[in-house]
């Protein structure tokens, strides 16, 4: 028996000896993940203005972590891929980046599976803050120097203190509250499909932006997921229909709802030719003509017509499309789904191709600044 | 520091620690009743536990002109309560693909996918219909005595699917006068518990071998959060896991020309999901039970050899995401009708073979929207010419299946093993393969498409052997092998014109690579004894084209395959000690299609140390296994942080 003990004593005594040798801490500054293209350009990063341009949140793959913000600075024509974590220490967005605001000279980047929105500095990319506390949040909204909305898909409206950076409340809406858009001092929330494959919601809140409270919810089409405002005031809403995929038979068609914003009421609707997933909705720099990223591919639509026709603008595989009030350049991104993403410029007076570039994972988002 | 029971903390409860105590306590009742049940079994000339003979050349994968190899019998000995992709990590030449420490795990081989690599059990493919993959975090490493890799395609020999190469898990029954149980418990860093009992009896007509085994684990070791700006060191949240797995294999050798077997084997484990370190935890879970069972009946005569056999797998699995709502019942059987092969020898030199295999696989899966079955059957045949005299054999095989709605192409083999000089020997291969959509690429809603084709691949492969012969004290085999797989139709799942992700035969992939493996054991004298087991591959697994690219040849590897990868194993037998040092090495791995961005390489260096101690005709052995020594911070997939430095402190009795 004490031969036993003797042996596990050298046993347990080799281990302990082992580990002070070998058991060295680990490094925090070290990084498992290279990026070739960063470090080819951090040389300038501290030269390099953000501000003015147009940023890109880019989605990156569902569980990959490689949701990133690519900058197009519109005079020089460069191209600044996942500049915010070159920006801070190699530090990851995370999983999905889904959206970025720029309000009050800052960023807000709202990341979707990180259930938090990361603000930084819009001219240097460096972060300011981590507003943490959501569930898989959306989009960001300013309402004033004070106070910001972000949507949330878990049905609520966080009301966010942009002192502080921390969230002062919430707002209750519908099942999937998604894409907002302000008129006055109203926020139309968009209650969207989610993360569903058949039907989330078909209605849309107004809030009033003074006193956080939901004053109408009414019905437009199924799964609303876009809106623009025209030049007449007027709210469009496009609305992805409902599609069955065993059965097309079942499938309910889009729509796309005219609003007059004044008394919320539903002015127009105009059925679309099928059903869509995650449909778009852009308006031209004149605020005269819609462009609908919609089953069938993209369609251009005057705002005085009432009715789509089959024939697309443009019939290619598209995930998202902008239009940058500025120069009025429509942009849209390709679909592929896990190698760099492709954006397209079009100049929309004469359908042609301006040029095109490489940004992070899956394109989603515009914000042309 | 090693963790023991007490210091299991509030997460293990919450899974169920008591529960875990109470059935490991039942456990070794039901264990020594066993034992105490199979006395009269047994004789006075009882002996040890059969064990896989050390450096077991022969496998019992009889592919011409395919690398195969067992691992070696010691190295299985050191893994006691671990899972198989612990042990096919770090201790074979293959890649596992793992999600964290008890994440889903699977194997790639040559830089193909982790679909392209079957898991056989008495010679069955237990991948689940469904997703064509068996997750190795469940299976225990010590429930077989014997397991055999193959590298490379094989799907004339083996079927559907092995266009990788596949792992071979058995257990060799043998008819001779024998009861033995081999108990261990295993502590270890982060709240690893386990304990596992491998209870053996056997006499000239039954052979029965049964395994119980329980593990729980909390998982939750440090890891630097890289997510946000100020780097810390955190604990991994919802990670912990639990499992528990019975087994009994039964042989009967009615006469000596026909043995039945049946067998059993029930796994059941729930564990909790951790999530990628750049996402929010969502508390998911996973629970699934394993039922697998098979019966088999081999005829042997002097020139013949038939195998015949039937089996069911029912394979469950509930996924609960309570953060999105996400739940889902996942049920699948497979019923293997008829697996059925015969050899016969027409002369010395002529052996022809054959046979069937016919599966019917149903799914209750709550994303098909409605149940779903296929049937497959396969028809194969061969001939195998062989040459003694001048150690030379040639096998040609070819195998057709027929599943309804797709034309599986012809799959011929053709492969040849011949002595160049001495001790050198080479083998070559070449074969086509295919695999047939998994069901979730061809039923899931939305995105399941029933208009994919079969993944077709052309493999051809070379080795040169070099082995030592007939030599009492020292054996060394040294093997090197290129092979070259060219694999179309690759089916991925990409955005379809809807935005909708869908499965699709997406890309061309074509892997090349260089393997160079050794083994070799030394008795040095009559006290001492080294083995030594090494290997170093380079895969160059490019995509040549996609639906993106028609017409542009891209040539970028493939995403999470090593450029370079090797293992070394060196284990030291002094009397009853036994030092074990294990190395591995996985290179860059890049993690997108442009090859911008990759991951580091990483080194992990293992430590096993043992001693054994006889009383009277029982033997118990003390093991420390020290993982990780150098404290490696690592990852396999992305944002996946991995253990640092580990310690298992495991008991073993061997009781006769």
């Amino acid at each position: 028996m004490n031969k036993t003990m003797t042996t596990i004593s050298k046993l347990l005594m080799t281990a302990l000896l082992i580990s002070i040798i070998f058991g060295c801490k680990k490094d925090v500054n070290q990084d498992q993940v290279v990026d070739t293209d960063n470090n080819q350009n951090n040389n300038n990063t501290s030269t390099v203005p953000y501000g003015s341009g147009v940023f890109i949140s880019c989605e990156g793959a569902f569980t990959g972590g490689n949701g990133t913000i690519s900058f197009f600075n519109r005079q020089t024509k460069s191209v600044y891929n996942d500049i915010y974590a070159k920006e801070n220490n190699n530090t990851p967005l995370g999983n999905i980046v889904q959206s970025i605001t720029v309000y009050n000279n800052k960023a807000y980047i709202v990341v979707n599976n990180a259930n938090k929105v990361e603000v930084a500095n819009a001219g240097t990319m460096k972060n300011i803050a981590t507003i943490s506390g959501f569930k898989l949040p959306r989009y960001f909204v300013g309402v004033s120097a004070t106070k910001a909305y972000v949507s949330e898909w878990n049905g609520d409206i966080k009301i966010i203190d942009l002192a502080t950076n921390k969230i002062a409340g919430k707002i209750d809406c519908n099942t999937y509250p998604d894409r907002m858009i302000m008129v006055g001092t109203k926020l139309f929330v968009l209650n969207s499909a989610g993360y569903t494959s058949g039907i989330g919601d078909s209605t849309v809140s107004v809030i009033n932006t003074t006193t956080d409270k939901i004053e109408k919810t009414f019905a437009v089409g199924i799964n609303p997921s876009d809106a623009v405002i025209d030049k007449n005031g007027k709210l469009w809403i496009i609305s992805d229909g409902y599609t069955d995929y065993t059965n097309a038979a079942n499938n309910i068609k889009g729509k796309l709802v005219r609003i007059n914003p004044t008394d919320n009421s539903v002015e127009k609707i105009i059925v679309l030719n099928d059903s869509y997933y995650c449909s778009r909705l852009a308006i031209n720099k004149a605020k005269d003509k819609l462009y609908l990223l919609h089953a069938g591919g993209l369609f251009a639509l005057e705002i005085t017509s009432s009715t789509l026709g089959t024939t697309a603008y443009l019939n290619r595989s598209i995930n998202s499309i902008g239009i940058d009030p500025i120069d009025g350049y429509l942009y849209i991104t390709d679909k592929n789904y896990s190698a760099e993403g492709t954006i397209i410029r079009y100049d929309l007076t004469n359908k042609s191709k301006v040029d095109s570039f490489k940004v992070g994972i899956i394109p989603g988002y515009f914000y042309f600044n | 520091m090693i963790n023991n029971l007490g210091m299991i903390d509030n997460n293990l409860k919450n899974i169920g620690y008591n529960t875990a105590i109470s059935r490991l306590v039942c456990m070794v009742c039901i264990v020594l009743s066993v034992v105490s049940h199979a006395q009269p079994i047994a004789n006075d000339t009882v002996r040890q536990l059969p064990v896989i003979e050390i450096n077991a050349r022969k496998t019992n994968l009889n592919i011409i002109g395919i690398k195969t190899f067992k691992v070696d019998s010691a190295v299985l000995t050191n893994y006691s309560n671990s899972t198989l992709s612990d042990i096919l990590s770090e201790q074979t030449p293959v890649i596992v693909r793992s999600y964290s420490k008890s994440g889903l795990a699977n194997v790639m081989i040559r830089g193909l996918n982790v679909i392209h690599t079957g898991i056989f059990w008495n010679g069955i493919n237990i991948n689940t219909p469904n997703i064509g993959m068996t997750d190795l975090s469940l299976v225990a490493s010590d429930m077989f005595n014997s397991m055999e890799i193959q590298k490379g395609g094989a799907a004339a020999t083996l079927g559907n699917g092995i266009i990788g190469g596949s792992i071979h898990l058995n257990n060799n029954h043998s008819f001779t006068v024998n009861k033995a149980a081999n108990i261990s418990f295993n502590s270890g860093s982060y709240g690893l518990f386990s304990g596992s009992a491998n209870v053996t009896a056997s006499n000239s007509h039954y052979s029965s071998i049964t395994y119980v085994s329980m593990n729980t684990a909390n998982n939750n070791f440090d890891y630097i959060d890289r997510a946000n700006i100020v780097r810390s060191i955190k604990k991994l949240e919802n990670a912990a896991s639990k499992s528990v797995c019975f087994m009994n294999e039964t042989a009967w050798k009615i006469d000596n020309k026909n043995i039945i077997t049946a067998g059993f084997w029930g796994n059941q484990s729930f564990k909790y999901l951790p999530v990628i370190i750049t996402m929010a935890n969502k508390n998911e879970t996973q629970d699934d039970k394993n039922l697998r069972t098979f019966i088999k009946w081999q005829h042997t005569r002097s020139r013949f050899y038939l195998n015949i056999s039937t089996a069911l797998f029912d394979d469950r699995l509930y996924y609960n995401n309570p953060t999105d709502r996400i739940y889902s019942d996942i049920h699948t059987i497979s019923f293997n009708m008829l697996n059925s092969n015969f050899n016969y020898n027409l002369n010395k030199n002529i052996n022809i073979s054959g046979g069937t295999n016919s599966v019917n696989n149903t799914a209750y899966i709550d994303f098909y929207k409605a149940r779903q079955t296929e049937m497959r059957t396969d028809c194969f045949a061969g001939i195998t010419y062989n040459n003694k005299k001048a150690d030379l054999t040639i096998a040609l095989l070819i195998r057709q299946a027929f599943i309804e709605n797709y034309n599986v192409p012809f799959t011929p083999s053709l492969g040849a093993e011949l002595k160049i000089y001495k001790n050198i020997s080479a083998k070559i291969n070449i074969s086509k393969n295919y695999r047939v959509p998994t069901m979730n690429e061809k039923f899931w809603v939305p995105g399941g498409n029933k208009n994919l084709i079969p993944e077709t691949s052309f493999n051809s492969e070379a080795t040169i052997v070099y082995a030592t012969k007939n030599t009492k004290n020292l054996n060394i085999d040294i093997l090197a092998t290129i092979y070259r797989s060219s694999v179309d139709n690759w089916i991925a799942w990409i955005a379809n014109e809807n935005s909708v992700p869908t499965a699709v035969n997406y890309q061309k992939v074509l892997s090349r690579g260089v393997e160079a493996e050794t083994r070799m054991n030394w008795k040095v004298n009559n006290n001492y004894k080294i083995s030594l087991s090494g290997g170093y591959n380079i895969t160059n697994a490019d995509r040549i084209n996609n639906l993106n690219t028609i017409g542009n040849k891209i040539y970028t590897q493939l995403m999470y395959v090593p450029l370079s990868n090797s293992f070394f194993t060196a284990i030291l037998f002094y009397k009853q000690t036994n030092l074990s040092v294990n190395y591995l090495f996985v290179g860059r791995r890049f993690i997108n299609e442009e090859e911008s961005k990759y991951l580091i390489p990483y080194h992990i260096t293992n430590l096993s140390l043992s001693q054994t101690f006889s009383i009277k005709n029982n033997s118990f052995k003390i093991r420390l296994n020290i993982n990780n020594i150098f404290n490696q911070d690592y990852y396999v997939l992305n944002w996946q942080p991995m253990p640092g430095i580990n310690y298992v402190i495991a008991l073993n009795m061997i009781i006769k």
